[in-house]
């Protein structure tokens, strides 16, 4: 067994511990809400789990400080010691400090740093060091002999417990020649009153050839306190050559083969995975299953002729195999769903630390922690929650005496919560603070040269101001929002995502921040769109509207372009059949349709020949198949077989911004 | 070749444990918690259980102590996967039933030696 | 209930010792021996013993002790190798009187 099978376990390692840390993190917090002893415990677990794993997959710095940690919250959860502010601020930052260990394993970079270091030592004087000798080793006192005589009396219940008197001898017997003498004396006189899963044999066994007490005794450990073993030595050779026992040669081992075992890491670190409950599996080998008895129904039909009451079997069949289908791809979408929980989690630290450090006091709600998304969406959308977060606290809530001024309780909420409507995925930020001050942001936006005036526009019109590019609202530039970040920014990875943000704000009540998010990546709603010979499908969540146009609605413009009027706005022309060089396409507007899609925060036309249809389209990459294709952001295979491309709005508005500049 | 029951809420020491004894040619079910394997253990005998401590739903310990309830599973080797710093966690877990246990961290040779010895 | 009796004590009794000679199916075991103290002859057949452990061979040699008492003396029909080699390393040949040499 070499160490290379361990490798395929380091990232779930790596993976679970992560969770781990988030674990202890949100049960630290709520320890400090003033939780329940539970709490202590699920903490513990995790520390344990960490620890446990750390050495056997190859970091044993990561063992050796959550040890220490464990054995703090040991004594909390032993009830020697009293959990207090300063022990979970110590154990928050040792999460912390494990947090970065980790991504340092991923990295293969050297585990230990400063912090580290000075956190181990934090941990060992809170606890109060000096505790728990080895008094096992100090037992095991090391004379040597060259005859032993053991005396092994088993207690009754040893045999039921699993500890076989014969595998006892046959390890002793590997220590030299054994010569048994077994002993009857506590054998009851009748079969009858022998219970026989109890021992009630014993033995006297002489062992010749040079050992250690410690050997003997080791061969007896798991026994000690179910037997009476009396080891003596015959011929004593010489007494305590004191070297300490090798009781614990694995970290050592350990140590050993981390070297290589984090080169393997590095080529392991990149290849992310999804852990998979078993319940999904099993309804997946349940469908499966009922695909198979489909099929072999419908396989009947390969003979005889088909009457109406076998086309009604048949029907029936089709409907069946239809319906499984839809549930497998379901099934299998479900593969990469994971619970919002694990973005979600990292928001109570965050509030905490930036509240305290802001002099705020907010109460953070959780909803719809365990509302499912897809991983790739999941880890992407971490970071503009983030930032609507910390606007919220920075921006939105105010410090508890404004909030007393305005009428309102100290302690602002902020309401994270995730649900699915419809077939999105949608996740709300929400907070009861000042709301969006309407004067100031049109000021800024004068100011910025993004409008002329407010005047006539709505509320909601100059809310959207915020989602412009280069748009701040911040009186005074903070070290938390301030970071030269954008609404503009979380609305542009928003949509990266196929998704949407918008904003509905009451100045004095609050604001909420509404994303809509696809539910996976790997399937998109779409409309077919024909334009010539070839087919293209546009996602439904860009379409605004699609309009047929007379042939003068659109005027040409200095440069090429075209343009053309909708509600109030120019909207630039993009033909498709020019973008990607069609032929037979439809080249005269009031024969096509003019697609209005929004992307990246603008409009655009996109003219076709015509549309086709709604459907679900299944996203293969062309990346993977053949190379990237700028305005395409994939393709699908249509139900006849054909392949249509999938228009990359985004991508083509900005071509489109592009060629304009040009 | 033996019938060995792994029980770890870690995927990753479960997985670890199953991998390195079925590469030594043992028949290996997991379960994930004390309950899980329990329902597992009814359902089939198993010559060897391996068992974490700390486990949600159901303990390693009291998993020990409800497996020697059942007539099949008196004698059969149970060992604890546990962690050195815990002595009254071993004497607990023998206490229950247990016959041994194993200290992690362990890699997969000092398993297989261990295994072998309690297969015999 | 005479005749009966006579004509069972003419047999002698073969005790076949199970495969998987282990504790779980020692009761089984036990209450096979307790009646085979009726019979006027035992004979133990361990030839199809395959696994073996100390609480088996602990009920053999109270079996034996019991037996002894009551003047039986139980035969050897089989000893498989599973039963000698662990007898051999409990130091319990002898009280369970195993044949040197056991035609297989």
């Amino acid at each position: 067994m070499s160490k290379a099978g361990l490798a395929q376990f380091q990232q779930v390692f790596i993976e679970e511990s992560l969770e781990g840390l988030d674990t202890m993190e949100s049960s630290l917090l709520a320890l400090d809400d003033g939780g329940d002893a539970e709490l202590v415990h699920t903490i513990f677990r995790a520390a344990h789990s960490i620890k446990g794993g750390a050495a056997t997959f190859g970091f044993p710095e990561m063992s050796s400080f959550t040890h220490e940690a464990e054995s703090l919250l040991d004594e909390v959860r032993s009830g020697k010691r009293a959990i207090d502010g300063a022990i979970i601020e110590l154990l928050l930052r040792t999460v912390d400090c494990l947090r970065g260990m980790f991504a340092r394993a991923q990295a293969g970079e050297p585990l230990n740093d400063a912090v580290a270091e000075g956190l181990r030592n934090e941990l060992a004087l809170a606890m109060g060091r000096g505790v728990a000798a080895n008094d096992l080793q100090a037992r095991r006192s090391e004379d040597h002999a060259d005859a032993w005589t053991v005396r092994f009396r088993p207690h009754p219940g040893m045999l039921a417990g699993g500890n076989e008197p014969l595998r006892l001898i046959r390890e002793l017997a590997g220590l030299g020649e054994l010569s048994v003498t077994p002993e009857f004396d506590r054998l009851p006189a009748t079969l009858a009153a022998l219970e026989p899963s109890e021992c009630h044999l014993g033995w006297t066994i002489e062992l010749k050839g040079p050992a250690k007490r410690a050997d003997i005794a080791a061969v007896f450990d798991w026994v000690e306190d179910e037997c009476d073993l009396v080891i003596e030595a015959r011929h004593v050779v010489a007494a305590a050559a004191p070297a300490p026992a090798p009781a614990v040669t694995a970290p050592v081992a350990a140590v050993a083969d981390a070297g290589a075992a984090r080169t393997q890491r590095d080529s392991s670190a990149e290849s992310s995975s999804v852990r998979v409950s078993i319940d999904k599996i099993d309804g997946l080998i349940n469908l499966v299953g009922e695909l198979v008895i489909t099929q072999s129904m419908l396989d009947t039909f390969r003979e005889g002729d088909i009457d109406a009451a076998r086309l009604a079997v048949l029907e029936q069949g089709l409907a069946q195999l239809a319906r499984h289908t839809r549930e497998l791809q379901e099934s299998v979408m479900g593969i990469r769903m994971l619970p919002i929980a694990s973005v979600f989690n990292r928001f109570p630290r965050m509030v905490r630390d930036i509240s305290q450090k802001l002099g705020k006091q907010v109460k953070l709600e959780l909803v719809g922690e365990q509302t499912e998304l897809d991983k790739t969406v999941l880890e992407k959308i971490g970071d503009p929650m983030v930032h609507l977060v910390r606007n919220a606290i920075d921006h939105g809530l105010e410090t508890p005496d404004k909030r007393r001024a305005a009428g309102k309780g100290d302690i602002g909420t902020l309401k994270l919560e995730a649900s699915h409507r419809g077939g999105n995925i949608v996740v709300e930020v929400s907070d009861d603070g000042a709301g969006l001050n309407r004067d100031a942001i049109v000021a800024k936006a004068v100011q910025r040269g993004l409008i002329a005036n407010g005047e006539g526009m709505s509320d909601d019109a100059v809310a959207e101001l915020i989602f412009q590019p280069g748009f701040s609202t911040a009186a005074v530039t903070t070290d938390l929002s301030g970071r030269g970040v954008g609404m503009d920014v979380v609305r542009r990875n928003v949509a990266d995502l196929g998704g949407t943000v918008t904003i509905r704000s009451t100045q004095g009540k609050g604001s909420v921040f509404t994303i809509t998010l696809p539910l996976t990546l790997a399937i998109i709603d779409g409309l077919t769109a024909a334009v010539g010979d070839e087919r293209y499908i546009v996602p439904l969540v860009s379409i605004v509207e699609s309009v047929q146009l007379k042939a003068d609605a659109v005027r040409s413009v200095a440069g090429g372009g075209e343009l053309f009027r909708f509600r109030n706005e120019y909207l630039p022309v993009v033909r498709l059949h020019e973008a990607f060089g069609c032929a037979h396409a439809v080249h005269a507007i009031e024969q096509g349709l003019m697609v209005v899609v929004e992307g990246d925060g603008s409009r655009v036309g996109l003219f076709v020949d015509g549309l086709i249809g709604q459907q679900q389209a299944v996203v293969k990459s062309l990346e993977a198949n053949y190379r990237r294709v700028q305005g395409v952001s994939g393709a699908t295979i249509l139900a006849d077989g054909s392949v249509a491309l999938i228009v990359d709005i985004a991508g083509l508005v900005r071509l489109q911004g592009r060629r304009k500049a040009a | 070749m033996a019938k060995i029951l792994a029980v770890d809420d870690s995927a990753s020491m479960r997985g670890m444990v199953a991998f390195t004894l079925r590469g030594a040619g043992h028949d290996v079910s997991e379960a994930e918690n004390g309950q899980l394997a329990l329902d597992a253990a009814r359902g089939g005998r198993y010559d060897l259980v391996l068992a974490d401590v700390n486990m949600p739903v159901m303990d390693g310990i009291s998993m020990v102590r409800e497996l020697r309830t059942l007539p099949e599973y008196k004698g059969v080797p149970i060992l604890m996967l546990t962690t050195e710093s815990h002595t009254d966690k071993k004497m607990e877990g023998k206490a229950a039933g247990a016959t041994g246990w194993l200290v992690k961290p362990f890699d997969p040779e000092q398993l297989l030696a261990t295994v072998k010895r309690v297969l015999g | 209930m005479g005749s009966k009796t006579a004509q069972r004590k003419s047999e002698a009794r073969v005790v076949a010792l199970p495969a998987d000679f282990r504790l779980a199916e020692l009761a089984a075991v036990k209450s096979e021996l307790i009646d085979a103290f009726d019979a006027p002859a035992v004979q133990l057949d361990g030839g199809a013993v395959e696994r073996v452990d100390t609480a088996a061979l602990q009920l053999l040699v109270a079996f034996r002790r019991e037996a002894a008492a009551r003047g039986q003396l139980p035969a050897w029909l089989g000893v498989s190798t599973a039963i000698r080699d662990a007898a051999g390393v409990l130091g319990l040949a002898q009280a369970l009187e195993l044949p040197a040499t056991m035609p297989a």
